[in-house]
């Protein structure tokens, strides 16, 4: 896929976010969408009713996150050289992607499992859906440092790439 | 050492400051021309580039702002910094080579002159400029009355200092910000960001270590306590709600790649190669760094709730609450040092991108093809810099905010897709760049400054951003030359 066919994709990712926050933005908003002043305490918020804030737009900010992750990882194949771009890396960039969605679509499930059953465990300092969040979410960014790190010389900058910048250096410089 | 605690915190931070005025002389024998000045000489080594860029990452903010908002909001102010980690890998994918190869093929020494070789357009540059220095000063009068408003409660409780004003704690912070920017530039700017980033990570650390202690049952009671009093706010999306949040995490994800102070860095190493080890040193610092965020603001929410301690004033007093209560003399010492360091670390590197959008891009811009002691210009410009964001600090708070607002949403809206997306994509026009800056402006500062509110919390920022990229592209379809006008060293550089 050449870079023109990449942009036309995070192109088409962006227009389908805007539609997504349009049609958000059109939906009938609870009291409570971006909280309330606690009752007790003036320097803080409480979110109130949960379900009634969050299940109204669920489904359209969950693809909104999933077309914002499939967003980056097309961004980061831009960042790769079309011919280095093998079957190998768009695996590893596939499985990145994976990692990030499943963090979110996990955490998500959970959230709402709550919502409805009122109920959840602790893990780890944190609710079952917060510690997907904390840990799982913030963990999963990692595969794509390591695409970066192990991949380097394979994706972004091999020992040959240096001799050539080298050589585009001296014919740049040269009067 | 409790009776001492006063002392202690304060010998701290003022050791700090002593160790930023003697790097700022140490580096001022290593500055000798502009180059140095405003990107070391390309000549840094991967540790150093990574410190500087994740402690230039969490300013000030980090250490008060981002406590308070979770003391505030509970947890969804982490939307901020969870996606950190796939932020700065899309950065050093997108930015970090290519941006690094356009500074040595054109000996450029920012931003501007960056986009300006791209696009090969004087407008990008100004706008790109224009975009930095009012970014800038809001950034910069925001850091320096943060950094005069805690030196001002650490020096009002002593005997000495009981009335110390704030202007005159604006005027020793500033003048010590002022000092080792102006005489060191970048080099001295980066060698304390190595200290600054080092402090940071250990505060990080033993902050988490110290929050887990405060109740019995350790973090877990503390988030069993907010779940009593409101469940949603010890859920992912926080009481702020979950579009607010995913506003959140697109704008200080994704958008680190548009941040100019951070990206001006990558600039700067001595070595492309280097970028393997940087990434993962600044993503794990960042990391370190951040649990301090976390952890006081979610501890101190827990403790108000709990009757433990009494409600606050304002979400800011949560750290130095915290701080000042259950951190050890020594501990409290080092984060107030670390708070210092982090506005500092922030400060100085915008002190440093808009003086050379002041001084190197914008007269170029204007058609100057050599700019004339341009290394003492930098100096001089450098304190005006100063002075004026700290005038507009202590003068007035509306100036503060509506500059604040062209702050981390700005820059990600409308440098992101020219620069990242830019650097990548021979397709992109200057028409397409032009149009990004000038909607991502726009939009930011009539919605800010109209007070215009969108439904489910959908800031300005996030519209901003989201269209900028749309249009950027959009627009870079629409404008395709029919003839290829790009340099012949660039259109070599985009094809590695």
């Amino acid at each position: 896929m050449n870079q023109s066919r990449l942009c036309l994709v995070i192109l088409v990712f962006g227009l389908l976010q805007c539609l997504l926050l349009g049609l958000i933005a059109l939906m009938p908003a609870a009291e409570n969408v971006g909280g309330l002043i606690h009752p007790l305490f003036n320097s803080m918020r409480v979110g109130g009713d949960g379900a009634a804030r969050f299940l109204p737009v669920a489904d359209l900010a969950y693809w909104f996150q999933i077309l914002m992750l499939g967003q980056v990882c097309c961004m980061i194949a831009l960042g790769v050289r079309p011919d280095r771009r093998s079957s190998r890396f768009w695996v590893q960039l596939g499985a990145s992607f994976g990692l990030l969605a499943a963090a979110w679509t996990i955490m998500y499930q959970a959230y709402e499992a709550f919502l409805i059953s009122g109920q959840t465990q602790m893990v780890a300092g944190w609710p079952y859906p917060t510690a997907w969040q904390v840990y799982a979410i913030w963990l999963s960014g990692f595969g794509l440092v390591a695409l970066y790190v192990f991949g380097f010389k394979a994706y972004v900058w091999s020992d040959d790439d240096e001799i050539q910048f080298r050589e585009l250096l001296e014919q740049s410089k040269a009067p | 050492m409790e009776a001492f605690r006063q002392e202690i915190i304060l010998s701290s931070v003022v050791i700090y400051m002593v160790f930023c005025v003697a790097v700022g002389l140490w580096a001022m024998r290593r500055t000798h021309s502009p180059s140095d000045f405003f990107i070391a000489g390309r000549s840094l080594g991967p540790l150093v580039v990574a410190l500087a860029i994740f402690s230039s990452t969490l300013s000030g903010f980090g250490f008060v702002g981002g406590p308070g908002l979770v003391y505030s909001q509970g947890v969804s102010s982490f939307w901020m910094i969870i996606l950190s980690t796939t932020g700065y890998a899309l950065g050093f994918f997108l930015v970090a080579k290519r941006i690094r190869m356009i500074a040595e093929l054109r000996d450029a020494m920012s931003l501007p002159d960056v986009v300006a070789a791209r696009y090969k357009s004087e407008a990008v540059r100004f706008l790109m400029a224009l975009t930095i220095v009012l970014g800038v000063m809001g950034y910069l009068a925001t850091q320096i009355l943060a950094m005069a408003v805690v030196m001002k409660s650490l020096l009002g409780g002593t005997v000495m200092f009981a009335d110390i004003s704030l202007i005159s704690c604006v005027v020793v912070s500033s003048a010590v910000l002022i000092f080792y920017c102006v005489t060191g530039g970048i080099i001295a700017s980066v060698y304390t960001d190595v200290v600054q980033g080092a402090i940071m990570m250990v505060a990080g650390v033993l902050i988490l270590y110290t929050a887990t202690q405060v109740f019995d049952g350790g973090f877990t009671e503390a988030t069993q306590v907010i779940m009593q009093d409101d469940a949603e706010a010890v859920m992912p999306f926080g009481t702020a709600g979950v579009i607010a949040c995913l506003g959140w995490a697109f704008i200080f994800g994704v958008g680190v790649a548009g941040q100019p102070h951070l990206v001006t860095k990558m600039m700067m190493n001595r070595k492309i190669a280097d970028n393997r080890i940087v990434l993962p040193v600044s993503v794990i610092g960042y990391a370190f760094a951040a649990l301090l965020w976390i952890s006081i603001g979610t501890v101190m929410r827990a403790l108000v709730i709990d009757g433990q301690a009494e409600p606050l004033t304002g979400p800011d007093q949560a750290a130095p609450f915290f701080l000042s209560v259950f951190a050890s003399p020594l501990l409290a010492g080092v984060v107030f040092a670390g708070l210092f360091a982090a506005i500092m670390s922030t400060a100085d590197a915008f002190l440093n991108v808009g003086t050379a959008a002041l001084i190197h891009d914008m007269p170029k811009a204007f058609g100057a093809t050599e700019i004339k002691n341009e290394l003492l210009k930098a100096r001089i410009v450098t304190v005006v810099l100063a002075v004026m964001a700290a005038t507009i600090a202590l003068v007035s708070d509306t100036l503060v905010a509506l500059l604040g607002t062209i702050g981390w949403a700005t820059f990600a809206a409308a440098i992101f897709p020219v620069l990242a997306i830019g650097l990548n994509w021979k397709g992109a026009t200057h028409q397409g760049a032009i149009v990004a800056i000038v909607s991502s402006l726009s939009i930011n500062v009539v919605f800010n400054v109209a007070s215009i509110g969108l439904p489910y919390g959908i800031s300005a920022g996030f519209l901003a951003f989201v269209t900028s990229i749309v249009l950027f592209i959009g627009v870079s379809f629409l404008t395709q030359p029919k003839i290829d006008t790009m340099d012949e060293d660039i259109h070599r550089a985009m094809a590695f």
